[in-house]
């Protein structure tokens, strides 16, 4: 790798590039080196300025081999000449590696893990949007349909914003609280999902027994069912809107309008985005659960309730009541509208979902009757 | 013995002015500045010889730290003394 210079090559150069005889440029550099022998031999120590400094160092006795007889043999004390550059030459010697720096082994190895595990994140963030998304707001729904209550309601009314945060940021918190969501979401689900294969009866209970009181007190009793009809709907709404990755940002800013009573009139809505129909009915009617009024009036546009193609204009039929105080028109209505969503999805193979709303319309129908 | 002591003496010997001498000393240091920085070693007679080679990268504790260290690859000079030097310091033995 490294070439040797002879001694006479270096002395014809130097006396080359100094205008010298050879003699006298060799007569330098033997002198510069016969005076560094006369400082160790005085000193034990010399120097060449700007280059190194020599060291006249002990080395203890030991014993060695030697490698022609393969004999031990000892090696005395003796001295020996050591040279060490001075800093200039060695970094103009180390030119070629100076940008290389020492590294810390425990920090090197954080940093690899580090770099592997952001990599791994980057890779199985799609993954988590996609895989847990179907799957997870499915027992979401079951979650909504056994719980019956109110706080799920908001909970499910919540959730679409969120799904749709971390696709348009992809920031990674937001992307790890989504998922974090969306396990917690499955979890309750999966939970709740058990619960109704265990009590199947138990739906049909409570609902009896929320439209017990609605016979009773007409007015409290027309806001119970509407919520626990809600928690119902809201559900298919839900999977429809992750089926087709819908979001929406929802604003309750319409709802004042809508719910002032207005004669039956039929109001166009153009989809702004991939809105599904539960957040049009929420921003038309000011309540989601509506929205299979929407889908009657609008059935020919799409047979599969769970799609609703952009840039569609939806037509909103107006109600006779508002919103949190349906008339028995109203409910017959939605009754309507209702089983026609279950036909709809009973075409689209949604078998399950088909009965549910089948359900959901025979209950109707009883609130339309009374 | 300091630069301008060898060089005093030095110019006494090559039968130079002190400041030619400092001249070629201070050219004859920077030729061998260059000739180590390509590579290319270099023997002086009676004394030894001078070259450099690379260092391959290599861990070591480092005490501060108190972790290991990985240290780059690092070109350095090495000198190795002629036998007729190591003689000089040692008696020789019969």
């Amino acid at each position: 790798m490294s070439k040797k210079i002879t001694f006479s090559e270096l002395v014809k150069a130097f006396a080359e590039s100094h205008d010298l005889t050879q003699q006298k440029a060799e007569d330098m550099i033997r002198g510069v080196f016969d005076l560094v022998i006369d400082d160790l031999e005085k000193d034990g120590k010399a120097s060449i300025t700007s280059f190194g400094s020599f060291e006249l160092k002990d080395v203890a006795e030991r014993t060695g081999i030697n490698p022609q007889t393969k004999e031990e043999i000892v090696i005395p004390a003796h001295k020996k000449v050591s040279f060490k550059p001075f800093k200039a030459l060695e970094k103009t010697v180390n030119a070629p590696f100076a940008g290389l720096e020492p590294t810390l082994l425990g920090e090197q190895t954080e940093t690899k893990e580090t770099a592997v595990t952001a990599k791994v994140e980057k890779e199985e963030e799609p993954e988590v949007f996609e895989d847990p998304f179907e799957e997870v707001t499915k027992p979401a729904e079951e979650q909504v349909d056994e719980a019956e209550t109110p706080d799920s309601v908001e909970e499910e009314a919540e959730a679409p914003p969120v799904f749709k945060a971390p696709e348009k940021e992809k920031g990674n918190e937001v992307s790890w609280i989504f998922i974090v969501l969306v396990l917690l979401i499955a979890g309750t689900g999966i939970w709740f999902f058990f619960l109704r294969d265990s009590d199947p009866g138990n739906i049909d209970s409570v609902v009896a027994g929320n439209q017990a009181p609605a016979q009773q007190q007409t007015e409290q009793a027309e806001k119970v069912p509407p919520t626990e009809t809600a928690v119902k709907e809201e559900k298919t709404p839900e999977t429809s809107a992750t089926a087709s990755e819908a979001k929406t940002n929802v604003s309750a800013e319409s709802k004042a309008q809508k719910e002032k009573p207005t004669p039956k009139e039929m109001t166009a809505y153009i989809i702004e985005k991939d809105e599904w129909m539960w957040d049009i009915s929420r921003e038309v009617y000011g309540e989601p659960y509506l929205w299979p009024l929407i889908f009657e009036a609008n059935k020919t546009i799409d047979d599969d309730p769970n799609l609703v193609e952009p840039a569609n204009t939806l037509m909103i039929p107006s109600l006779d009541g508002s919103s949190s105080n349906l008339t028995k028109e109203d409910y017959a209505k939605l009754a309507k509208a209702t089983k026609l969503v279950s036909e709809a999805y009973a075409r689209s193979g949604n078998s399950e979902r088909a009965k549910e709303y089948s359900r959901i319309a025979a209950k109707y129908e009883r609130h339309s009757k009374n | 013995m300091n630069k301008s002591e060898t060089i005093k003496v030095l110019s006494e010997r090559l039968e130079l002015t002190q400041t030619q001498t400092e001249e070629l000393y201070n050219s004859l240091v920077s030729t061998f500045t260059e000739h180590l920085s390509q590579n290319n070693g270099f023997s002086i007679p009676d004394f030894g010889s001078f070259g450099s080679e690379i260092r391959e990268e290599y861990k070591s504790y480092n005490p501060h730290y108190k972790q290991m260290m990985l240290l780059p690859k690092k070109k350095v000079v090495r000198f190795s003394q002629s036998s007729a030097l190591k003689d000089e310091f040692n008696e020789v033995e019969l």
